[in-house]
């Protein structure tokens, strides 16, 4: 089964961390990022901007198909891939054990930078053989590239929830958020 | 590790085609199964350094509850970290 099929038709949110434009190679993709985010709003995709990710479970108000997150951080811990059970807020590192454990999701798409795919695989490859975590299932990790490109053609987008991660913030990343935001307004004041 | 190989098989049967790939990406073995890429894969430089980082955590107290990584938030003496980094640290999975 290939993840965009499975994805096609259904409905979910598109979570975008200002800090996956750390580097050049995302940044090289902001026009992909504001095309599929023009076209979601123009479908009536509801959009907000905070400064933390873990409030995204507040937008969340009942479960939907897939979370896909546009994350420099897989955002969950080496020891809950390897068996433990999921933590909560504040713990910062815990997006995706909450969206998964609470069953907020059915599946979770982290869209990684293309920098880290060998460490995507190589968790991904040691969790799979510790066979101690069994939503691992629903964990998916794909490009940043593929996710903007093609996963969400034919998908649904509820939501978008877009964060400044200000702990990880850089002037690059800040001016994505700024285009994001511009976009956002832009939207609103036609609307 | 002691695994069940029959689970194991089933669960890799489960898995959708990209869960399947980044598997296969991650034991480097591409197509075919490779048993020494997958014990390298285990003792990679990358993994040693975190499982050291966590121990050393751990030995120190400071994850009483089984906590985050050194840059998930919880560095009990206040760590510093500047306000503006060049890149995020990578160990906040």
């Amino acid at each position: 089964m290939e993840l965009h099929e499975w994805i096609r038709g259904r409905t979910g949110v598109l979570s975008i961390d200002a800090d996956f434009f750390t580097l050049e190679d995302e940044r090289r993709l902001v026009p992909l990022a504001e095309d599929l985010v023009a076209r979601e709003l123009a479908r009536d995709a509801r959009i907000e901007f905070r400064d933390e990710h873990v409030d995204l479970l507040g937008l969340i108000a009942e479960p939907v198909d897939f979370v896909v997150n546009l994350d420099y951080h897989m955002d969950c811990r080496v020891e809950f891939l390897h068996g433990d059970a999921p933590r909560r807020p504040p713990c910062r590192a815990s997006l995706l054990e909450t969206v998964l454990g609470s069953r907020l999701a059915e599946r979770y798409v982290w869209a990684f930078p293309a920098s880290r795919r060998a460490d995507a695989a190589r968790v991904y490859a040691s969790a799979f053989f510790a066979y101690r975590q069994p939503l691992l299932a629903r964990l998916h990790c794909v490009s940043g590239r593929y996710a903007l490109e093609r996963l969400l053609d034919g998908a649904t987008i509820a939501s978008i929830f877009v964060c400044r991660s200000p702990g990880y913030a850089t002037a690059a990343t800040d001016a994505v958020h700024d285009r994001l935001a511009s976009l956002a307004a832009s939207d609103a004041a036609l609307a | 590790m002691n695994v069940d190989a029959d689970k194991l098989r089933e669960f890799a049967e489960s898995l959708s085609d990209d869960q399947t790939r980044l598997l296969r990406e991650g034991l480097a073995g591409g197509e075919k199964f490779d048993h020494d890429s997958l014990n390298e894969t285990l003792k990679s430089r990358e993994n040693q350094e975190q499982f050291r980082q966590l121990v050393s955590l751990r030995d120190a107290g400071t994850l009483p509850d089984g906590g985050t990584l050194p840059d998930g938030g919880t560095l009990p003496d206040g760590g510093t970290q500047p306000p503006t980094p060049p890149e995020p640290p990578l160990t906040r999975w």
